[in-house]
């Protein structure tokens, strides 16, 4: 499909990125383009001009420490998925990054269009809300809780871009993702993490927007074992429905998808930072 | 022996091409002439289609080409009141806008159906107008309304969008299940009961009476979804007229150069074939898709001569979800009778085929070829067969891989599991039953066919031998420990293979190399190695020295395109007798040069030799330089120098032509076991293991390609692949974000072996090969899953094997009483 007539700018600066998103309401951020660039080709949105994200430094790089694993917005998915400190801190995030798309999307695509983005079949936003992590934009941070809104809705304002991701380290976390059979997105995924916010347990790709499973989260705060999830089952009402999966389908998936994400939080515990470290 | 007659290989120069260009065969190949027929030979257009080198249609850019885009409908069933195209045409760079209207008042004719023979039950079907425009209704969503030509895609797309049409909404019939039920609405309404033909096969009265002493009656209804043949490339076509030679020029991706070219000729442009010139280079694979004639073909051939300029139009992929024309999609509602051993007494079938909303020309072709092979491998005494075509608001049907003759086997097979399940016999214990033996060959169907040769027990024997049938429980026992139901089918196939006739080429240079000119028409199946493979075991000629020529309707002169595993057999039969005609001209020369009788001449490894005199010989590479030579005269030795005569003087050639009649019958039998996870619902293909006997092998490794390309699509079909409609009739499965296709995580390591019975019927004794997977494995899948349900209770599912479709029969069976005493 023919792709409508923009501008394009990459600007070096954050400042100046922010000012060319101001200069015009239809001008829009460009991160991988994993997204944007096939909504173009189908032109259900016309930008006036694309901001490149890609040479702005304050979006780039991870840093790792005892408490947190911070990433930045442009980090691509084949970065997180193999980067040895997030491999070893939060396991379950560089799995999930490996099981996205194919290379080139890996390659490409970014945690900051991902989240920003917020489609419901996508898998960081249960990443980002099972951890309990903090999204820092250009003007404030914003707890994950509060970030995703609805379906591809978050709390971000015109014209503010999220700089990195904040992730506490969990003591154990586990994601299983059932995927669409055709395109390899979210059908529904569970992520179940436990750490210094507690226990955890967030669902994606089965309701309009990723959220908790608090019956989940109440059955574990004090018994994290597969015992404890006996028995467990999520309403099916509100739950999104397709050609692929029926809202009861995707309800069953997730208490499939929690119990088996408990396994393998539980068979497969971070690397915890020696207090001499 | 003179040695100025050896074979040289020439020096090499700066022009040579690189061996690594060529074929090569794999180290260790023991035989003599290893890259003749039988040996694995790896492709030789590979490397050039592999490193960026192909030719395809989109590759083609004409001086002063536009871009041609279709408005297509959103709507499932319309009549179009207007078409408002002035806002389109203020768009800067728009050149044309083409309607319905404009089709009509130029004359061109409507897209024809070719597929329905006369001898249809009551010699009648209900014909569909098919202009390459909508005229004033909109059958499916999809169909062509205007055609926008602009200097760039952009401006026509802008164009398009901006072009205004009032529909009026009409009912909706977009499924087979909707078009047949009592009341639908009509697609066409001259068609009551949506139906367009009705066919008959076998024998109502006999199968009445077979039924009438059964001891058990079994009933199934089967469902054969639609698919979308998806090939990698996407149809592309350049459309050119050109006032300097009066013709119209079309580029394009088609799968059969001739076959567009006659239609388009005697069809659409009403102008004789010669004024038409189709150009097929590089074509990315069809599986039946790109086979007949499509309306953007007559389009930009149209709006070309129109606007006195080329015109492109390429297909976009979600595009090609409502313009290509679809595959399978039928209904069958079966019943078998049984004696109490558990022989098959009689068949009965009837099925309902989806043939979309308007004829085009293969569209008949899989509900009526298909259900010919109904008997499968098995000797069903009385068989009676109803075909209906109908007809629904959903894009037109044509071939697609194994055309009808997948569901055939899926119906047959089906029916006997049913069965065997009934009167309490293992499903290999009811398919030995009613083997046909090869003792009772040719065997006559109860429907008409005639099987020339088969040994279907023993090509079953080997594969589940191939398959560890006998291993299955232990390997069962091993998935549930891990929490996984494993089961495992098996499905026995045979199918009919090479229509129609076919003629080949073969010709000489004046620097002794050769050119086949084919009649059929590779666009994947690697013909360019295949054919060059005989041409060097019969000519003896290198393999670099074999060029291979197709696709072009100036340079061929005539054929009949690849479809149906037909080429190795038509075409290959073909190529044989070329070469044959080829040695006996060169025979005659040959005789001249050695002073010989041509009838005392042998031909041996590529030489003409006096076997039974003194062994003087003369490769065939030195007659066919001689047939060029400038002077005309052709010498023995240091004999007289003789004056050649004019037939032999201007190059040597051989034209062969074959038709298979009879038909052939590959047939083999294939083996999956699958593990089910019974609390999502997910399938997994844990082994494939199949025998094929597709008569003499050619070549290994291309027909392992060809099989295990198959059973991919076999895997993809079973598992994953169906266009789905609502009920406005909109697709919903128009991208591959929702159309699920095979992914190499698919599928197992799939065992593959061959167990030939040549055939007789023709020269090669090969049979077709390139359908085998698709024909034969989706019911031993289907079967498998269902053999892991079993204990669930589950007896029936149907295609595709989604996880939520499965996950849901499980749901439905564990909440059903029944079921309890399975458990
Ligand atoms: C074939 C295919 C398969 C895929 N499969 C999956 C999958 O299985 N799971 C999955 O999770 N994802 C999948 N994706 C999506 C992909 O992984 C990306 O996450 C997604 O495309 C968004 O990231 P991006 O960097 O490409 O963003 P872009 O496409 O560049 O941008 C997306 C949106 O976010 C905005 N944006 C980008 N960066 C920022 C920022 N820093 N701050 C504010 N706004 C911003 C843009 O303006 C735009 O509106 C798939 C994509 C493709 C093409």
């Amino acid at each position: 499909m023919s792709v409508p007539d923009f501008a394009y700018r990459r600007p070096a600066t954050l400042a100046e990125a922010l000012d060319l998103l101001r200069s015009d309401p239809e001008a829009r951020a460009l991160a991988g383009g994993q997204t944007l660039i096939p909504a173009l080709k189908q032109r259900m949105t016309r930008p006036s001009i694309l901001v490149d994200l890609q040479s702005i430094p304050e979006m780039r790089g991870i840093e790792v420490d005892a408490d947190r694993v911070s990433i930045g917005a442009m980090t691509p998915h084949a970065v997180t998925a193999t980067d040895p400190r997030i491999r070893a801190a939060i396991p379950a995030l560089a799995a999930m990054a490996a099981r996205v798309s194919h290379p080139q999307v890996r390659n490409l695509g970014t945690m900051g269009g991902s989240i920003a983005n917020n489609d419901p079949a996508a898998d960081y936003p249960a990443a980002v809300l099972g951890l309990g992590a903090e999204i820092e934009t250009t003007r404030r941070r914003i707890a994950a809780d509060d970030f995703f809104l609805g379906l591809f809705t978050t709390a971000l304002e015109p014209g503010e871009l999220v700089l990195r991701i904040h992730f506490p380290r969990p003591d154990n976390c586990g994601y299983v993702k059932f995927a669409n059979p055709a395109s390899g997105y979210v059908t529904t995924g569970a992520f179940v993490a436990r750490g210094p916010a507690g226990v955890r347990v967030a669902i994606n790709g089965a309701g309009p927007v990723v959220f908790r499973f608090t019956d989940a989260e109440a059955r574990l705060a004090g018994d994290f074992t597969p015992a404890a999830l006996d028995g467990l089952s999520l309403p099916a009402a509100g739950l999104n429905s397709d050609i692929h999966a029926s809202a009861a389908y995707r309800a069953r998936l997730a208490a499939v998808g929690t119990r088996r994400a408990l396994a393998i939080a539980l068979a497969q515990p971070p690397e915890q930072i020696k207090e001499s470290a | 022996m003179d040695s100025s007659h050896m074979p040289r290989r020439p020096r090499p120069g700066p022009f040579d091409r690189p061996a690594a260009e060529l074929g090569h065969a794999p180290e260790g190949v023991g035989r003599m002439n290893s890259m003749g027929i039988g040996a694995p030979l790896a492709r030789i257009e590979d490397i050039r289609l592999v490193t960026g080198n192909g030719r395809f249609a989109n590759n083609v850019t004409v001086p002063g080409q536009l871009r041609g885009y279709v408005l297509r409908s959103p709507l499932g069933h319309a009549r179009i009141r207007s078409i408002d195209v002035s806002g389109a045409l203020e768009v800067p760079g728009l050149v044309a806008v083409l309607t319905g209207e404009d089709y009509a008042r130029d004359g061109l004719g409507d897209m024809p159906c070719v597929s329905i023979p006369p001898t249809i039950k009551g010699g009648a079907y209900v014909p569909t107008p098919f202009p390459a425009l909508a005229v004033d209704t909109v059958r499916c969503v999809g169909s062509e309304v205007a055609f926008v030509v602009a200097e760039t895609l952009s401006a026509a797309v802008e164009a398009a969008e901006r072009i205004v049409v009032d529909y009026e909404p009409l009912p909706v019939a977009p499924t087979l299940e909707a078009a047949i039920a009592p009341g639908a609405p009509l697609v066409w309404p001259d068609a009551p009961g949506n139906r367009c033909f009705y066919h008959e096969l076998g024998d109502a009265a006999a199968c009445d009476a077979a039924f009438d002493g059964a001891a058990h009656v079994v009933k199934g209804r089967i469902r054969n979804q639609r698919v979308a043949g998806n090939p990698l490339e996407p149809r592309t076509c350049i459309g050119r007229y050109d006032p300097a030679d009066g013709r119209f020029h079309l580029t394009s991706s088609t799968a059969n150069p001739h076959r567009l070219r006659l239609l388009l000729s005697e069809h659409i442009f009403r102008i004789p074939a010669h004024r038409i010139h189709v150009v097929a280079g590089d074509v990315g694979g069809g599986f039946g898709t790109k086979g007949g004639l499509y309306p953007e073909e007559i389009l930009v051939l149209w709006a070309a001569w129109r606007v006195g300029r080329p015109v492109k139009w390429v297909c976009e992929r979600s595009e090609a979800f409502l313009a290509d024309f679809n595959g399978r999609d039928q209904i069958a509602d079966a019943e078998m009778a049984l004696d109490a051993d558990g022989r098959v007494l009689g068949l009965r079938v009837e099925v309902n085929h989806n043939l979309g909303s308007a004829l085009g020309p293969s569209t008949a072709h899989p509900p009526l070829v298909g259900t010919r092979m109904l008997s499968g491998v098995y000797a069903f005494p009385a068989m009676h067969v109803k075909i209906n075509g109908i007809f629904t608001n959903s894009r037109t049907l044509t071939t697609y891989r194994g055309a009808g003759r997948p569901e055939a086997t899926l119906i047959v097979e089906r029916m006997l599991d049913l069965a065997a399940e009934k009167v309490g016999l293992d499903p290999v214990e009811i398919r030995r039953r009613n083997f046909i033996r090869p003792e009772q060959m040719p065997y006559r169907t109860a429907i008409g066919e005639t099987y020339d040769c088969g040994e279907f027990e023993a090509v079953t024997d080997a594969a589940l031998a191939l398959a560890d049938w006998d291993g299955f429980e232990a390997r069962r026992r091993t998935s549930e420990g891990r929490g996984l139901l494993r089961g495992r089918g098996l499905s026995c196939y045979i199918e009919v293979c090479a229509t129609l006739s076919d003629r080949m080429e073969v010709r000489f240079d004046s620097s002794g190399c050769v050119s086949i000119l084919a009649g059929t028409f590779s666009y994947g199946q690697g013909h360019e190695t295949t054919y060059a493979q005989m041409v060097h075991d019969w000519l003896g000629v290198p393999l670099d020295q074999i060029r291979f020529v197709q696709g072009d309707t100036d340079i061929i002169a005539t054929g009949r395109g690849s479809f149906g595993s037909r080429s190795m057999t038509v075409g290959g039969s073909a190529l044989r007798k070329a070469c044959e005609n080829l040695i006996a001209m060169g025979a005659r020369l040959a005789s001249l040069m050695l002073d010989v009788e041509p009838e005392a001449l042998d031909f041996v490894d590529g030489s003409y030799v006096w076997t039974a005199g003194d062994r003087r010989s003369v490769p065939l590479t030195e007659v066919a330089k001689t047939s060029f030579a400038w002077r005309g005269s052709a010498a023995y030795n240091s004999g007289p120098p003789r004056q050649i005569p004019a037939d032999l003087w201007s190059g040597l050639e051989g034209v062969g032509h074959f038709s298979a009649n009879p038909q052939n019958y590959p047939n083999g039998c294939y083996v999956a076991e699958v593990e089910v996870d019974p609390e999502t619902g997910q399938v997994r293909v844990d082994r494939i293991a199949g025998v094929d006997d597709v008569g003499t092998v050619i070549n290994p490794l291309l027909l392992e390609g060809q099989v295990i390309g198959g059973c991919a699509q076999a895997v993809g079909q079973v598992l994953l692949e169906a266009v789905v409609h609502d009920a406005e009739g909109q697709v919903l499965s128009g991208a591959f974000t929702d159309y699920g296709m095979p992914r190499a995580e698919d599928f197992p390591h799939m065992v593959l072996s061959n167990r030939p019975v040549p055939t007789q019927t023709n020269p090669l004794g090969v049979k077709g090969g390139a359908e085998t997977g698709t024909i034969g494995l989706p019911p031993a899948i289907l079967s498998a899953v269902l053999d892991a349900l079993r204990p669930l209770g589950v007896r029936d599912l149907s295609m595709p094997l989604t996880p939520m479709k499965v996950w849901a029969a499980i749901d439905a069976a564990s909440s059903a009483p029944v079921s309890k005493e399975n458990s």
